[in-house]
């Protein structure tokens, strides 16, 4: 049996195992294992198993995760979310689809301090879903923005997608963190323009409109809330652009910042903190198993030489750049409807890796246009995780309507994708003008 | 443990196919892909009229330097070159004598005093793996953002560096050794978290280092010594013919192209660097000797805790040194103390 | 077997606080080493440092993710089986996890080497990779307890529904 072959029976099994509900992280470590086990025999399994857990436990960048998981739950805890939803709401109350327009806006903001979609949505899920529905927001609308809004935290920074990217494709943490800030506010605009327009030519998308009237004062004062995400962003965006922390130490200055925020404010009670806490822990644990499944999956696709085989029978048939472009963001719609977004990327990189080399496309860019894909496998259906979420938070939008509401933002992440590819400054003009 | 072997057609061991993987820590454009690991391959598999034939993995897909041993022995990857300083692994402590500063001049010196020490101190310390014998990258310079004459002129400055026993040296002279890793090098110069860095030649100019260090002072702080070795599982299935061409000629063709490749461009690198920043202010300082002895004065210290370290772990360590010092003179190499 | 429940809980109780306190220290160091190189006195070795704090953060938490089950699956086809077959695919799941556990533990254990240190520092290994083992020792003790729960539960309720975990998840890699 060719080495190739056995390859793709890894594949193959992994793939069947993830379907049948097997942790992901379990469903690539055991196939992974076998193939070894039957290339390579158990020596090189122990060696290969020893080597992985180690190098990926003695980790540098693996720390940046939980310190940036833990600076959203501080965020969170802290009550900086709910007054984030008050200060769009004061702002944007008055235009049409400005209720909407807030929840966009909010989830931005909050996504600024978050570096999780799922997190992201839950959080801003809660407070925008009680008043789009009151405001007369249909639930396809409401569950669709806030669905749409939730994915924002993965392109705007910190956002551990872009880690886990750059630890699979040996890319600069920082680099890539910089390049989502263009993308991040052009796609909030564009989620914005989305609801707006929408709103135009469906109004009954919009039943009523009783959106109380605001006062100049009130909106003012609304807007300490952003304040604090204000010096949090600076902090480590700042940081990180002008040379002063790595992405880790940009981590830990975010978390004892939010720490620090926290207890300013007074609102970080010691149950909170622990929450906060376990949650971080909680995240840790499997991430940790994912990318242990993931290295020694990639260890098996490496020694069988299939992304070789894929990418030479690729190349043999001619494809332009452009085509090579289509055909794999087309893989990815397609994964992304059916597959969890994260193993998606872990079990894909190695493969497209060479691919994407070889037709010397900038590899920052890249983990962008992927963020990208990844947004929209998130709340495609059957598979979307954020819709999952909104559904779980908020029992009254039903599933079919979240998906059916999502759908319609689907439309503004491609336009995004289809405008990298023309421009690819928009992602890497930030990454490469750093200090 | 089965080898993985396919393609044979008669039952007859001399017709047995073995295929070894090999991990190549440099990425696919890099000149020791083209010039050793790839060449080598080709050689290997000419030379064995196909009995052996190597998949060259570039980019450290199959394990990085600090696993190496491990990795190797255990069949993780079945050829690489190992590093001993950068090795987790304590067993290849001795071989990290290559790595003192200022001892090793250049890649032929390497291969010459290497392979002695091996065959006087470690024939028979490596039971997983086996050595195909000794090599080393070419020397390794200070890559300075601004220009640096004298230790004075060193002092309090953060200076990165790619092999950590340096790192007493860095302090010694009065500076901030910092680590940072390869892909984070060029940020870390450009952004000001480091101010200098030490690094071999070569890899300096395929980073492109100049851009943002753009003064080279002239140290030749050493190789980084390495040696090629084979999983001994494989090795062992091979038949003794192939095994007598592994380590007659197979390994010899290696340690030739490496000392080919990196004396050539060792010269070339340094005229390289020196026109790319020639219009950029930046400039290659070579101390005079009194100088440069002010830079190398400190690192006697690191020779004689080599000794005492070597001594800890239960080697020869006295021994081991005054071999290594007789073998470089033997090399016309001045002993700087 | 209540005996067995109950160590284990306590187990990863344990390790669950042990990973609270190492997340105070994670942040609390990261924090101190970014402001030392920030004011131009660098620690020698801070990144060795935070990467042993990491393996230990990593070791406290596997039990404890295991016990939520907040490990990532996808549970698209999985809803639309019988009961039956879902509790033997949520049995299968345990089973690969202590097996996969029990590979990772040997492993570590045989492959025991007291003398590797860390470049820098010179700090041993071992310590620590014997921590990984109780680390990887206690989810599979964990996944163990839950199949039996699961077991259990499965015997009694044939009807057995587990609830969709999704919304336990707020916080992902996603
Ligand atoms: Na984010
Ligand atoms: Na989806």
């Amino acid at each position: 049996m060719s080495v190739s072959i056995v390859g793709l029976l890894v594949i193959l099994m992994v793939f069947s195992l993830m379907f049948f509900r097997i942790p992901i992280a379990i469903a690539m470590a055991i196939p992974a294992s076998i193939g070894i086990l039957y290339l390579r025999g158990w020596d090189t399994l122990m060696s290969a198993l020893d080597t992985i857990v180690w190098s990926q436990s003695y980790s540098y960048t693996l720390t940046t995760i939980p310190l940036f998981v833990l600076m959203g739950q501080l965020i969170y805890s802290s009550g900086i979310s709910n007054e984030l939803y008050t200060a769009f709401r004061n702002w944007l109350s008055g235009f049409r689809g400005g209720l909407g327009m807030a929840t966009i806006g909010s989830s931005a903001m909050f996504a600024a301090a978050s570096g999780s979609s799922l997190a992201t949505t839950g959080t801003i899920g809660v407070m925008a879903s009680k008043e789009m529905l009151a405001a007369g927001y249909s639930k396809s609308l409401t569950g669709g923005s806030i669905a749409a809004g939730g994915t924002l935290g993965i392109l705007i920074p910190p956002s551990t997608m872009f880690i886990i990217y750059g630890m699979m494709t040996e890319q600069s943490i920082g680099k890539l963190l910089m390049a989502g800030i263009i993308p991040g506010i052009l796609l909030t605009m564009f989620f914005m323009i989305t609801i707006y327009v929408s709103s135009i030519i469906k109004p009954d998308l919009i039943a009523h409109t009783n959106e109380q009237k605001v006062t100049w004062k009130e909106r003012f004062s609304s807007l300490k809330a952003t304040i604090w995400i204000f010096i949090l962003f600076t902090i480590v965006l700042g940081g990180m652009y002008f040379g002063i922390f790595t992405a880790t130490e940009a981590a830990g200055a975010g978390a004892m910042g939010a720490f620090l925020i926290g207890l300013i404010r007074k609102k970080l009670t010691v149950a909170k903190i622990n929450e906060a806490i376990f949650e971080t822990i909680k995240t840790t644990g499997f991430i940790f198993a994912i990318v242990i499944g993931a290295f020694v999956l990639n260890y098996v696709l490496t020694i069988t030489r299939v992304p070789h085989l894929i990418s030479d029978t690729l190349f043999s048939t001619n494809l332009s750049p452009a085509m090579l472009f289509v055909i794999i963001v087309l893989m990815y719609i397609l994964l992304g409807a059916i597959m969890d977004t994260l193993s998606m990327v872990v079990v894909t990189i190695p493969i497209i890796l060479p691919l994407i080399e070889a037709v010397g496309f900038d590899l920052i860019w890249f983990g962008v246009i992927i963020v990208l894909v990844v947004e929209m496998g998130l709340i495609s259906p059957p598979v979307g995780m954020n819709c999952f979420v909104l559904n779980g938070v908020v029992k009254e939008l039903e599933l079919t309507q979240i998906f059916k509401g999502s759908l319609l933002f689907m439309v503004p992440i491609l336009a995004l994708v289809v405008l990298l590819y023309i421009f690819p400054e928009i992602a890497l003009f930030i990454p490469y003008s750093v200090q | 443990a089965c080898g993985k072997t396919e393609g044979a057609s008669s039952s007859a061991q001399s017709d047995k196919v073995f295929e070894l993987n090999y991990n190549n820590l440099a990425p696919p454009t890099h000149p020791y892909t083209k010039n050793v690991s790839e060449p080598w391959a080709e050689f290997v598999e000419k030379e064995t009229n196909g009995r052996v034939k190597i998949h060259v993995f570039p980019s450290s897909q199959l394990g990085t330097p600090d696993t190496g041993y491990d990795d190797v022995s255990g069949g993780v990857f079945d050829v690489g070159l190992l590093y001993a300083s950068s090795d987790k692994n304590d067993i290849l402590f001795p071989l990290s004598i290559g790595d003192l500063p200022f001892a090793i001049p250049n890649p032929d010196v390497a291969v010459s005093v290497m392979n002695k020490f091996y065959d006087k101190f470690m024939k028979d310390k490596f039971q997983d793996a086996v050595w195909l014998g000794a090599s080393s990258t070419d020397t390794a310079q200070l890559y300075t953002t601004s220009p640096i004459e004298t230790v004075e002129d060193i002092k309090k400055r953060k200076i990165s560096n790619s092999l950590y026993s340096r790192n007493e040296l860095i302090k010694s002279w009065g500076a901030v050794p910092v680590s940072s890793s390869n892909s984070e090098l060029y940020e870390s110069i450009e952004r000001g978290i480091v101010d200098d860095v030490i690094y071999n030649t070569t890899g300096a100019i395929g980073f492109n280092l100049n851009e943002v260090a753009p003064n080279m002072t002239k140290l030749d702080l050493g190789v980084s010594s390495n040696g090629l070795f084979v999983n001994g599982n494989i090795f062992n299935q091979m038949p003794e013919d192939l095994q007598t061409l592994f380590k007659e000629k197979l390994g010899p063709k290696h340690q030739e192209l490496m000392a080919e490749l990196y004396m050539a461009q060792m010269e070339k690198s340094i005229q390289e660097f020196e026109n790319r920043v020639k219009d950029k202010g930046g400039k290659v300082i070579t101390p005079d000797e009194e100088e440069l002895n002010k830079f190398k004065e400190p690192a006697k210290k690191m020779w004689d805790e080599w000794v005492k370290e070597a001594n800890k772990k239960g080697h020869p360590g006295e021994e081991m040194m005054e071999f290594f010092k007789k073998s470089l003179e033997e090399e016309g190499v001045v002993i700087p103390f | 077997m209540n005996l067995f429940m109950k160590t284990v809980n306590s187990i990863t109780a344990v390790n669950k606080w042990a990973a609270y306190i190492i997340a105070y220290v994670m942040v609390g160091m990261v924090f101190i080493f970014a402001a030392a190189r920030t004011v131009g006195s660098p620690i020698v070795g801070d990144i060795e440092l935070v990467q042993f704090t990491m393996v230990l953060m990593i070791v406290f938490s596997l039990a404890y993710t295991e016990k939520t089950d907040s490990h990532v699956s996808i549970t698209l086809i999985f809803d639309r089986l019988p009961a039956k077959v879902q509790l033997v695919l949520l049995l299968l799941a345990r089973v690969l996890t202590l097996l996969f556990c029990a590979i990772v533990c040997w492993v570590f254990i045989s492959k025991m080497n007291y003398l590797s240190t860390s470049s820098l520092l010179g700090i041993v290994f071992y310590p620590f990779r014997i921590l990984l083992v109780i680390g990887f020792f206690a989810w599979g003790l964990e996944a163990f307890r839950m199949f039996l729960l699961e077991l259990a539960r499965g015997k009694k309720d044939a009807s057995l529904g587990i609830e969709n975990e999704d919304n336990k998840q707020l916080v992902s890699g996603e």
